[in-house]
């Protein structure tokens, strides 16, 4: 575009040119106009002088009537090229004499010749005066050809000059311009360079010393910005370089993470598409030629404990990518793409943004079939050392109990008294060997926490109960001060810390004494205390009193007839339950053990509550899950009200009963193995109470069932489901095919 | 009282004696005893025992095989059976709860009170 432009020089040569040849034309002009003017003024004013010298010579031949002097008189214009013609007119106007340079001349009379006046002539007329008296008029016409020659004359000089003046202007103009035109065209070329080629390193070259200074502070000053400029440039370069450098290291790095992680890893955006996967992932999902990256998680790996795909992403198990949650752990299985399952342990974290919105979900998982097997074979060890040692200890203490009895015939007193110590002893060891063994399993994670609601009161009061026939033995005063709350925990494990730490102090307190059991619910814990009055624990005891074997008196155990091992026990039982357990003494005053237990919270549990909570429509059937796995029975639920069903959901056989009572359930599916109350008796008690004798069952447990406990599990229409042998969608069938079994025989009752 | 006819079924010599000679002397029962889960099923079918203590873990038939095939057989389905376990773990009440076995006896046991958490057990007066 700049093509279309002149550039600096022409355009400033023209623009010199312009206003030299205007300024000359003007001058020129003008002198021209100022010599016609005088030349006109001059050449009249010779003719008028002529005139008055040509009147008075022609006095004397006018008076005297003489033609040929008269005639002589005129011829002598002949000297005056400019005078065309003349004439004397007598006193009448008429011509006396005329003269004429070209050719006739020939007027009729002095009026006639005024009247005929030429534009290109100049006339005079004098009057020829003898003795004051006018006798004649002398006329003289003279030409203005003269000016015109002397106009032509000056436009020629005008002409030569201009061109002369020209010629010089463009040759000045030429080399003064380049003083100034040649710095700002490089300048300019320069810069075409730089943006062009982007070339950073060009420089515009120093102008002259005859170069304005202007000229040379721009050369100078854009010189100045383009190294600036470039300097930038470089370092920008350069940052970008070192970052990419960096950045690639990290990358690789990540890549190399990925890549050698023994573990699987895999990313998952919020609609649960795989955003990447490392090699072990695939690896472990038996994926060689499957890429699951870009394609949804939820349709192609799939946790082998969600039963049905067409749960809601947010809803479904797989990797526990619960996005509300930031981090799950567990164990579970994924199916694998042959269709078999891997056992895995997976944590699934959830990817913050840096505005705080989750924006994914990254998964760690690994295959823990090994780490299976490894405890498998451990649990086969610690069960076979239990039976083997406790065989012999059976006979033995069997043997001693029977010896010491006196059944068997009386010893002497040294020789009872022996075998009160083995037996004392033996005992000792058996609980010795139990002690050990449990702490293994529950410190192992391998003892399944069998969780369900609980009132906090009911297990005061459970303990105390069992601890009372030993306190007044030792004659210590126990009292429990229940406060109510449903806590979420073990029953069995909970009474056995309990009783444990009762125990304990009852042992450690002084006949007469009393022992206090009370808690209170807080921050969603509850806590419960176990206060006695005993000599207390010193300060810096207070923590190692739960270690092993670790006791304030290495005799007390001894004389105690303790294991050292029940307060390492509580401490397991209740870290399992993400509770805390502590101490707290004062020397002689005595000691306060407590320990904390996850209260219940409603959405623990609970099952899809904005839909349980809405009225529902009168027609659709209510199923009563009773299943103490909260996450299994989470997983029946939503499937089941996908299939129009309502849900309730209790944990335990007792609240079972309970729930069927407010409400007479349309099916119940029910597992045998419950705390509390177990399936059969559920069962048992189900049959007598007649309104709910003939409620529609699914039996579904674990454990492989006989024809007997076919019989004493038969409700109403009852279905016998084996978990892990059933697909979900053959369960739900199943629970649909059961109902609408009974919704037909209903029908035909009611036609009947 | 009539006397009880309690059968005793453990692959552990020594303990089948203990335990016969300790429900002999506290209960005054009359005992048989078996050595294994098949022994268990002949004798319970010809001698209708009152009451079977079954010991968990045996080789071959275990306890709770022996415990499914007396059910099975209509002659032995309603004597009631007691486990008699050292296998303590909340997994396998829970399983032997499921089988329907309403009472467990722990290893080693006290011989002096046998008899009395079996009559306790069994609601023998």
């Amino acid at each position: 575009m700049t093509s279309y432009r002149l550039s600096i020089q022409p355009r400033l040569r023209l623009i010199i040119m312009i206003t030299t040849t205007i300024v000359l034309l003007l001058a020129g002009a003008a002198s021209v106009v100022v010599d016609f003017i005088s030349l006109s003024q001059i050449t009249g004013r010779d003719l008028n002088t002529l005139a008055n010298v040509i009147a008075i010579d022609s006095t004397a031949p006018l008076t005297f009537r003489d033609r040929d002097a008269a005639r002589e008189v005129l011829t002598s214009l002949r000297a005056k090229p400019s005078v065309v013609e003349a004439a004397i007119f007598d006193r009448t106007g008429k011509p006396f004499v005329t003269y004429s340079r070209h050719g006739s001349f020939t007027p009729g009379s002095l009026s006639g010749v005024i009247r005929t006046s030429h534009p290109s002539h100049i006339q005079v007329f004098t009057d020829v005066i003898f003795d004051g008296e006018k006798i004649g008029t002398l006329y003289i016409s003279g030409s203005r050809d003269m000016v015109k020659t002397r106009l032509k004359q000056y436009v020629l000089i005008l002409i030569g000059i201009l061109a002369i003046t020209l010629a010089i202007a463009f040759v000045l103009s030429s080399k003064l311009l380049k003083i100034v035109s040649r710095p700002i065209a490089e300048l300019a070329s320069v810069a075409r360079g730089v943006t062009q080629d982007d070339n950073y390193s060009l420089r515009a070259p120093a102008p002259g010393t005859s170069a304005p200074g202007e000229i040379a502070d721009l050369v100078a000053a854009f010189n100045q910005m383009l190294g600036e400029a470039e300097r930038h440039r470089n370092e920008l370069e350069h940052q970008v370089h070192e970052r990419t450098a960096e950045l690639s290291v990290v990358l690789d790095r990540n890549q190399a993470i990925l890549d050698s992680a023994g573990d699987g890893i895999f990313g998952l955006d919020l609609d649960g598409i795989v955003t990447f996967m490392n090699p072990s992932a695939a690896r472990i999902l038996g994926s060689t030629e499957f890429k699951p990256v870009g394609k949804s998680l939820h349709a192609n790996i799939h946790s082998a404990t969600c039963p049905d795909r067409t749960l809601p992403y947010a809803d479904c198990r797989v990797c526990g990518a619960r996005l509300d949650l930031p981090v799950r752990t567990g164990r579970g299985k994924f199916n694998r793409f042959d269709n078999t399952t891997v056992p895995i342990e997976y944590t699934g974290s959830t990817i913050v943004d840096a505005s705080g919105n989750a924006s994914g979900v990254v998964v760690t998982f690994r295959d823990i079939s090994e780490q299976l097997q490894i405890e498998r074979m451990k649990d086969e060890f610690v069960s076979t050392v239990s039976h083997e040692l406790r065989t012999p200890l059976t006979s033995i203490r069997g043997a001693l109990g029977l010896l010491g009895s006196g059944l068997l015939g009386t010893v002497s007193d040294r020789a009872q008294r022996m075998l009160d110590i083995a037996v004392t002893n033996t005992d000792r060891l058996v609980r010795l060997i139990n002690d050990i063994l449990d702490l293994e399993r529950i410190d192992s994670g391998r003892v399944d926490l069998n969780r369900a609601i609980v009132d906090s009161g009911d297990l005061m009061i459970e303990a105390l109960e069992g601890i009372q026939p030993f306190a007044e033995r030792a004659r210590v005063t126990v009292i429990a001060d229940p406060s109510h709350a449903g806590v979420w925990c073990d029953h069995d494990r909970i009474i056995q810390t309990l009783t444990n730490l009762l125990s304990n102090a009852v042992k450690f307190s002084p006949a007469g004494t009393t022992v206090l059991l009370n808690g209170s619910a807080a921050d969603g814990m509850y806590t419960f205390a176990i206060e006695d009055e005993g000599r207390g624990i010193p300060k810096e005891q207070l923590e190692n009193v739960f270690e092993r074997f670790k006791q304030v008196d290495a005799s007390d155990s001894r004389q105690k007839g303790g294991t050292g091992l029940g307060l390492a026990i509580c401490r397991s039982i209740v870290a399992a339950h993400g509770g805390r357990i502590w101490a707290e003494s004062e020397e002689g005053k005595g000691t306060t053990f407590r320990f904390t237990v996850p209260l219940y919270e409603e959405e623990t549990i609970a099952l899809a509550p904005e839909e349980t909570a809405s009225p529902a429509a009168p027609e659709r059937p209510v199923v009563l899950i009773v299943e103490d796995d909260v996450d299994l029975a989470r997983v029946m639920g939503a499937s089941l009200q996908a299939r129009g069903f309502e849900t309730r959901h209790v944990v335990s056989g007792r609240s079972a009963v309970a729930a069927c009572l407010d409400e007479k359930p349309d099916v119940i599916i029910l597992d045998l193995v419950l705390p509390e109350m177990s399936g059969f008796e559920v069962v048992h008690w189900l049959r007598e109470h007649e309104p709910l004798a003939h409620v529609p069952l699914v039996v579904y447990t674990a454990h492989e069932l006989t024809a007997a406990d076919h019989e004493n599990l038969r409700l109403g229409p009852t279905e016998f489901i084996t978990k892990s042998r059933v697909t979900p969608e053959e369960f739900e069938h199943r629970v649909v095919g059961l109902l609408a079994s009974i919704d037909g025989c209903q029908e035909v009752q009611g036609a009947a | 009282m009539q006397h009880k006819k309690i059968l005793i079924v453990d692959d552990e010599e020594h303990i089948r004696e203990i335990a016969a000679v300790s429900l002999e002397l506290t209960g005054g029962w009359e005992i048989a005893t078996a050595d294994s889960g098949a022994e268990a099923l002949r004798v319970a079918a010809s001698l209708r025992p009152d009451a079977i203590l079954l010991d968990v873990m045996m080789p071959g038939m275990d306890g709770p095989t022996t415990f499914r095939l007396l059910q099975d057989n209509a002659e032995t389905r309603d004597i009631p059976v007691i486990f008699l376990t050292a296998k303590v773990q909340a997994a396998d009440k829970r399983r032997f709860t499921e089988l329907g076995v309403r009472t467990m006896i722990a290893k080693p046991f006290d011989p002096l009170s046998l008899g009395g958490e079996i009559a306790a057990a069994l609601q023998w007066a």
